[in-house]
């Protein structure tokens, strides 16, 4: 079969409003060559060099077919020192695309009043294949910044049995869960969910003699009129035991080790995220910290996880910028400070931490940014999907094949620009924090030892991995014995949700976190 | 607040329509778009833009009941800036006859041409919402209208955020010409359930819906049921005492032409009944923030809320939506507000009828999206509080 190639560019939907209404558009790098046996990977790659604008939603984005001779319609922006910068006419277009025919119906209207013929949306499959895999993706990144923000371990999913993960990560519903009508948004439906799990685990007949013997019916009917969401579920709770008992017979039947425990708490917080309901923050401290204090040191790290991938991205990153305020420079503090109990729980956890497990944010963001770049690069690569503003700029035919050499001196381009990247990464943050240093002394002597000693290993180039020295090791247990109890029974219950970071940001003794940040 | 969204969120589309509008010169913009399109929400969005850049410009939002006052009021942009807008109903605001620089305003259908002639000598700038479409009140405003006397400029939302798949496909078979993209990310819970279900009697019908309401309804999530017109709001609640053998609700009289809900609502509240009448400023949807509560609306007073669980009972075929000679004057208007009624759901939808047949703007309902039941028959959903759903999920 003959191999077709097109050139296309994915726009955000005021980007194609505007182009149409100016005729021309500005940009940057962004026309990918598509090859079309290989689609997949090929729309990938446009939708990854497409404005982030955070939404998979079918109206978001429409594509541009380009003509085969769409360079003759560019024109260059030299003059700005930026030859990879041009204006492209409107005429380069062969077709505008929706992503799918949802998308279609979207921008109807849109396309109407600009007097816009949309084409059919030919790449509907490739489009939901590149949203999946996203939201996929974003939701495994929520979940792993929650457990950075609470100074957890990370967490470990494949301590979790394949017969029970499917049903916390929501790929599988539990049977009969329509039924359950009643057990909404009451503290039951967690129980009835674990005790469901539980059920599938050890066969029908176990179960209900388990059932029998544990009481199970009662603790769901005692709980079902109960709509107390913002309490932990088994912080204290008298059915702990229950739940370590199943545990038990799980294990014993089955022989793996699956935490009741756990299940109950992680159905419980997605029941109130799925109801669109506020997360009560200091309900969930309690109950991870209830999990921590398990032998199984992942457990509280696997629930955060979980739990995490399903909040919103404003919710995960507001606590994450609050606990490591002093990375971000640039927020406001005096908008922060809403979760104390979050940073004091996240220090206290990371001081409890040996180092070697620790989460330190600046040397993970470097190595995170580092990795995703070069997987980014490789499989760019793998696809043989290549920018062509270079060929363009040169006035080669822009349907050409890459080359080797071209491959491997982008390759070696970008692996230069990584290097120069890190280094300058490494340099920018030493000065930043020698600045830090001098302007917020006071403040950072407060900051835990344990963070100190991996900012300075970051600064000279150390590796963060090695094994912290006995001395270290004692001053950390000092550090963390000196501090005050773990605070959060003495505060008043705080919970967030989207409208939160607007409503209640600064309430809450801003003075106590304030810093300089000129 | 569950509607409420911060801009951050609003879709591509809505962001896109706010910086239109916010560039435009033009003295008035109007945003078209059908039920949960979020155009109340993009209004609100922008008059805070709007007041930021010209902030020391005087703002009003004007909303069309009461309820929907009471909701834009409590949202978290109003709320942090209370002194900063005036949030009234359109007949407040006539009343008041204050100019101010900009005035948004909400349901625009719902305004007579007379009094949105008045609306606009009284702004400096003008933004309204609403869909000629969704018109549920009597008056002679038509799309043109609007256009001769505002000439605004024009955004159209199209993507229902809050409507399932199901639930859009339904709206659509009660009013056809509805141009609905069901929301990508609206709930697709296994609850998320239409029913049709039929009763033997009104009594059984009544008694169905209201343990299934009180059975749904969660403290910040009340279930609400919805009635063409107050009569049935009556013989609901007493066949409701009937059922839970209390005493029979003092029907609420005619007070400088509205009906007074004040004892009605005392009534049920001494009772110990959660039921509340919402709408005209009785009730208040605070009252359900910590309990369990079922609201008794009229469509009309729904209209700008939405609910996760909604009972539309009463349809029966020879059930009135719109007297027959408010039916000749404005053809389609039991179409429109059926509409209204049914777009009120954003999760779980129950349309009941004790008659032989179902109202006529029933009979196309779609039956992939509908479940067909008896009341009282083996395969009812209910989560009514005989059955054991509870012990049956685990």
């Amino acid at each position: 079969m003959a191999k077709k190639t097109v050139c296309l560019l994915a726009l955000t939907l005021s980007e194609w409003l505007n182009w149409v209404a100016a005729g021309r558009l500005r940009l940057n790098n962004r026309i990918v060559q598509i090859d079309s046996q290989k689609e997949l990977e090929g729309f990938a790659a446009v939708m990854y060099h497409a404005p982030d604008n955070s939404f998979f939603d079918d109206g978001a984005y429409i594509l541009a077919e380009l003509k085969p001779d769409w360079s003759v319609y560019q024109e260059v922006l030299e003059s700005f020192g930026a030859a990879s910068v041009m204006w492209l006419g409107l005429e380069s277009v062969k077709e505008f695309i929706p992503v799918s025919e949802r998308g279609a119906l979207l921008l109807k209207g849109d396309a109407h009043r600009a007097r816009v013929a949309l084409g059919q949306p030919k790449y509907e499959n490739a489009w939901n294949a590149w949203r999946n895999n996203e939201t996929r993706s974003r939701a495994d990144q929520r979940g792993k910044l929650f457990v950075r923000t609470l100074g957890l371990k990370e967490p470990k999913l494949n301590s979790i049995p394949s017969d029970v993960l499917p049903f916390l990560l929501g790929d599988k519903k539990l049977p009969n869960a329509d039924k359950a009508v009643k057990l909404g948004s009451t503290r039951a439906l967690a129980w009835a969910k674990a005790f469901s799990v539980f059920g599938i685990l050890v066969g029908e007949e176990e179960k209900v003699k388990q059932a029998k013997d544990f009481g199970l019916s009662e603790i769901i009917k005692k709980l079902l009129a109960d709509y107390s969401m913002n309490c932990p579920i088994i912080y204290k709770s008298s059915y702990l035991c229950v739940a370590d008992n199943l545990s038990l017979v799980i294990k014993e039947k089955k022989g793996i080790n699956v935490s009741v425990s756990l299940l109950v708490v992680v159905f419980h917080y997605l029941g109130i995220i799925f109801a669109e309901k506020e997360v009560s923050l200091k309900a969930l401290l309690e109950d991870l910290e209830a999990l921590g204090e398990n032998n199984d040191s992942a457990l509280a790290s696997n629930a955060a996880y979980l739990i995490g991938r399903n909040m919103s991205d404003i919710q995960v990153t507001t606590l994450f910028y609050d606990v490591f305020s002093d990375v971000f420079l640039f927020l406001d503090s005096k908008s922060l400070s809403i979760y104390n109990n979050i940073s004091n729980y996240s220090k206290k956890n990371r001081n409890k931490m040996p180092e070697h497990e620790h989460c330190n944010t600046k040397d993970k963001f470097q190595q995170e940014r580092s990795n995703t770049k070069n997987k980014l690069i490789h499989e760019q690569s793998n696809a043989e999907n290549k920018l062509i503003h270079e060929q363009s700029d040169t006035g080669h035919n822009n349907q050409q094949e890459p080359t080797n050499a071209e491959n491997q001196s982008q390759q070696e381009q970008s692996n230069a620009e990584n290097q120069s990247h890190q280094e300058h990464s490494n340099a920018e943050n030493k000065s930043l924090q020698e600045q830090s240093n001098i302007e917020n002394k006071s403040q950072y002597e407060q900051y835990d030892a344990e963070n100190k000693l991996i900012h300075e290993q970051s600064d000279t180039g150390h590796n963060n991995q090695q094994e912290p020295t006995n001395t270290e090791k004692n001053h950390q247990h000092e550090q963390s014995d000196v501090k005050e109890e773990f605070p959060l029974k003495t505060q008043a219950p705080n919970s967030f949700g989207l409208a939160k970071r607007e409503t209640t940001m600064g309430k809450d003794k801003p003075e106590k976190r304030s810093k300089s940040k000129t | 607040m569950r509607w409420w969204v911060d801009f951050n969120v609003l879709s591509e589309k809505q962001k896109w329509a706010l910086s239109n509008i916010r560039n435009q010169f033009q003295s008035s913009h109007w945003i078209q778009g059908f039920a949960g399109t979020g155009k109340s929400l993009v209004l609100l969005h922008l008059m805070e833009q709007m007041s930021i850049a010209n902030p020391n410009s005087t703002v009003c939002f004007i909303t069309y009941t009461n309820a929907l006052t009471a909701l834009v009021a409590s949202t978290p942009l109003v709320e942090k800036a209370k002194n900063r807008f005036v949030i009234q109903t359109h007949t407040k605001f006539l009343g008041d006859r204050k100019k101010f620089d900009f005035v948004f305003l909400d349901e625009v259908q719902d305004i007579g041409v007379d009094d949105l002639t008045k609306i606009k000598n009284l702004s400096g700038k003008l933004y309204i919402a609403g869909d000629p479409d969704q018109k549920i009140y009597d008056n002679d405003l038509k799309a043109n209208d609007i256009i001769n006397l505002l000439n605004p400029q024009i955004s159209e939302l199209n993507e229902v955020f809050r409507l399932t798949p199901r639930l859009c496909k339904v709206a659509q078979s009660i009013l056809p010409e509805a141009r609905l993209v069901a929301g990508l990310y609206a709930r697709t819970n296994a609850n998320a359930t239409i029913h049709l279900m039929h009763a033997n009697s009104v009594d059984t019908e009544c008694a169905w819906v209201w343990k299934e309401a009180i059975a749904r309804a969660r403290p910040g999530d009340p279930s609400v049921i919805l009635f063409p017109h107050h009569d049935n709001i009556y013989d609901f609640a007493y066949c409701v005492s009937r059922f839970l053998a209390k005493l029979t609700p003092p029907r609420p009289r005619m007070l400088r032409n509205r009906r007074d809900y004040t004892l009605f609502n005392a009534h049920f509240k001494n009772q110990d009944v959660p039921l509340v009448y919402l709408g005209s400023g009785f009730g208040s949807l605070t009252d359900s923030d910590y309990k369990p509560i079922v609201y008794f609306m009229t469509y009309h007073s729904a209209k700008g809320l939405d609910f996760k669980s909604v009972f539309i009972p009463f349809l029966n075929d020879d059930a009135v939506i719109v007297r027959p000679a408010n039916l000749l004057k404005n053809p389609g208007l039991d179409r429109r507000l059926l509409f209204v009624a049914v777009t009120r759901s954003r999760e779980n939808l129950f349309i009941s009828y004790s008659g032989s047949k179902c109202h006529y703007l029933l009979s196309n309902l779609p039956n992939d999206a509908v479940v067909k039941a008896e009341i009282g028959g083996t395969n009812l959903v209910s989560g009514n509080v005989d059955d054991n759903d509870e012990e049956e999920f685990f």
